[in-house]
């Protein structure tokens, strides 16, 4: 835990954040393996609506292979609309039967609209909660700005901001949103939007007990299509970038041989 | 008792507000409480049409308010339940002819003389919405189980809570043969994504929109299923909290079974 902190507190990176993905496809998509995950990275300059079947033929040459997975559309700089998401959403799970599909893109300078400003502008005139904001103490510290506590239930419409590292003691319904310069720890259900790192970029984590945000962000990396009405708990998660998108692991394989016994066996997917 | 001011609120307009401030309020006169219930929807004034007052209507709240009548004089007596009255709404006035302040005042005169009050909250969360909720002790959140009303009453518990008032639900229009084939929420769905505490389930009836369009109301009806809801809703303000709350049944369901079992279609 202490070396993660030390890490999230690495200085900010002011120098432009190299390209992730150098090696992202000039043109058609790239399938590669992240982390337990299949990153599907799709080339930024091809026409959208020659996207979904571009998909479709990259998946059929081993169907078998994809069935099960946890497919991330990598979009690049570019965001695919939502329809267009959603048809291809439905032809992996229904044609490939893959688990879960999440899109993730990255942000650049003109995205002004995930501010966490414009945001809570888009929200209507929602003020964030300070009531009941306790700044931490240590040891949660990001560079020096002060990690806050927020005990309480957040509806929708509501909105945290944190400096520093942010812990968030209750659930986070869908239209909250949360933001924090570090860290974003939740101690409940997160089904509203994140947006860690503001400062920290894209070192920081988003942790939760139960994992289904509208949308995450993550220093300029971004991530939708977590959320789902089903019943099944997945357990604690945690939400970080790899190689440019952003994967959900249980906690006990983020945290891979610095956690103890204490967390149930059987959660790492 | 001390007496009591109810806000029905909802966010999302047109999801029954009204119809619930009607005959939660009918409930509570029948079990033999004073009831008041005032329209705070201004401009669009509704609930005198909806008891079937309209034709009564002389002076309205804004007239209180801005000390152009004594409001015993806005007072008017429904004349087939007893206890119960009404303070309509103006229709030529907009939301922003009141504030919080004159409308907390006012409720300190009427709980003088009621024990439950309740205030037709119009929708949004602009000035009307924040009048509503200025004298309330307690705050009724009506959803219907549409997703889009579900998250609008979610920012109303939001906003409710920050202003210390807390909030009980009611889920209306539930159409079970929806919620048993998958394609409406469930009550749990609703509560589980709230979290609040429930007040009571009113099925979707044909019944409301009749009554309604009479002017009657639906809980003096023992026939119409919402009407009975609403009825037990009001026992449960009453003081009976722990009445069971009835899941509204798919029609005939059990029949209709046998029927397509024996004739095999
Ligand atoms: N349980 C029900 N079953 C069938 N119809 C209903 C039910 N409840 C309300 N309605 C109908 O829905 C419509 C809207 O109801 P109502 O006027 O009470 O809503 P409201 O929330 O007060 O609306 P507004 O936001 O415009 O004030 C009316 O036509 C009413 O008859
Ligand atoms: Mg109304």
């Amino acid at each position: 835990m202490i070396r993660h902190l030390s890490m999230a507190a690495t200085p900010r990176q002011d120098k432009p954040q190299e390209s992730l993905l150098e090696d992202r496809p000039r043109d058609g998509v790239l399938i590669k393996g992240i982390n337990d995950h299949l990153v599907v990275d799709i080339c930024e300059t091809c026409a959208e609506e020659d996207i979904p079947e571009m998909i479709n033929k990259a998946f059929s040459k081993q169907r078998s292979f994809f069935k099960n997975a946890d497919v991330i559309l990598q979009t690049g700089k570019r965001t695919i609309d939502e329809s267009s998401y959603q048809h291809i959403r439905r032809m992996l799970k229904g044609e490939f039967a893959v688990r879960s599909v999440t899109q993730c893109s990255i942000m650049t300078e003109d995205d002004g609209v995930f501010s966490p400003t414009c945001y809570r502008a888009a929200l209507g005139a929602a003020r964030p909660r300070r009531a009941g904001l306790v700044p931490s103490s240590d040891p949660l510290r990001a560079e020096d700005k002060p990690s806050l506590v927020h005990k309480g239930r957040l509806r929708s419409g509501q909105a945290v901001e944190a400096e520093g590292h942010l812990v968030q003691i209750g659930d986070v319904h869908t239209g909250a949103m949360i933001t924090a310069g570090g860290d974003i720890f939740v101690l409940g259900a997160l089904k509203g939007s994140a947006f860690a790192g503001v400062d920290a970029g894209r070192e920081a984590l988003v942790f939760s007990l139960d994992m289904r945000p509208t949308i995450l962000r993550i220093g300029d990396v971004l991530a939708s299509g977590y959320g789902g009405q089903d019943k099944k708990m997945y357990g604690p998660e945690v939400a970080k970038v790899d190689n440019g998108v952003i994967v959900i692991q249980a906690l006990s394989r983020a945290f891979e041989g610095q956690l103890a016994e204490f967390v149930p066996k059987g959660e790492g997917k | 008792m001390e007496s009591k001011v109810f806000v029905v609120t909802s966010g999302k307009g047109g999801v029954g507000k009204t119809t619930a401030t009607a005959n939660i309020g009918t409930a509570m006169a029948m079990t033999g409480k004073n009831v008041l219930v005032i329209d705070l929807d201004i401009g669009l004034r509704n609930l005198d049409v909806v008891m079937g007052l309209e034709n009564r209507v002389v002076f309205t709240v804004v007239d209180v308010i801005k000390g152009r009548c004594n409001h015993k004089k806005a007072l008017i007596k429904d004349r087939r339940v007893d206890n119960l009255f009404l303070i309509p709404a103006s229709q030529i006035d907009t939301k922003d002819a009141i504030n919080e302040q004159e409308i907390r005042d006012l409720c300190v005169t009427l709980k003088n003389e009621f024990d439950y009050i309740f205030i037709d909250c119009p929708a949004g969360i602009e000035q009307g919405f924040k009048n509503a909720i200025a004298a309330a002790d307690e705050a009724i959140v009506i959803t219907t189980p549409d997703v889009s009303a579900v998250r609008d009453a979610d920012r109303i518990i939001g906003l409710l809570d920050s202003e210390s008032i807390s909030s009980k639900l009611i889920i209306n229009r539930i159409n079970p043969e929806l919620v048993a084939r998958g394609d409406m929420l469930s009550h749990d769905d609703v509560t589980d994504i709230l979290s609040i505490k429930l007040l009571g389930l009113v099925p979707l009836d044909d019944g409301i929109t009749i009554s309604t369009n009479r002017g009657e109301f639906a809980v003096t009806d023992d026939s119409s299923p919402a009407g009975r809801a609403f009825f037990r809703i009001g026992q449960r303000l009453n003081g009976h909290q722990d009445l069971p709350i009835e899941v509204p049944q798919v029609k005939g369901g059990f029949m209709k079974k046998i029927r397509k079992i024996i004739s095999g279609r």
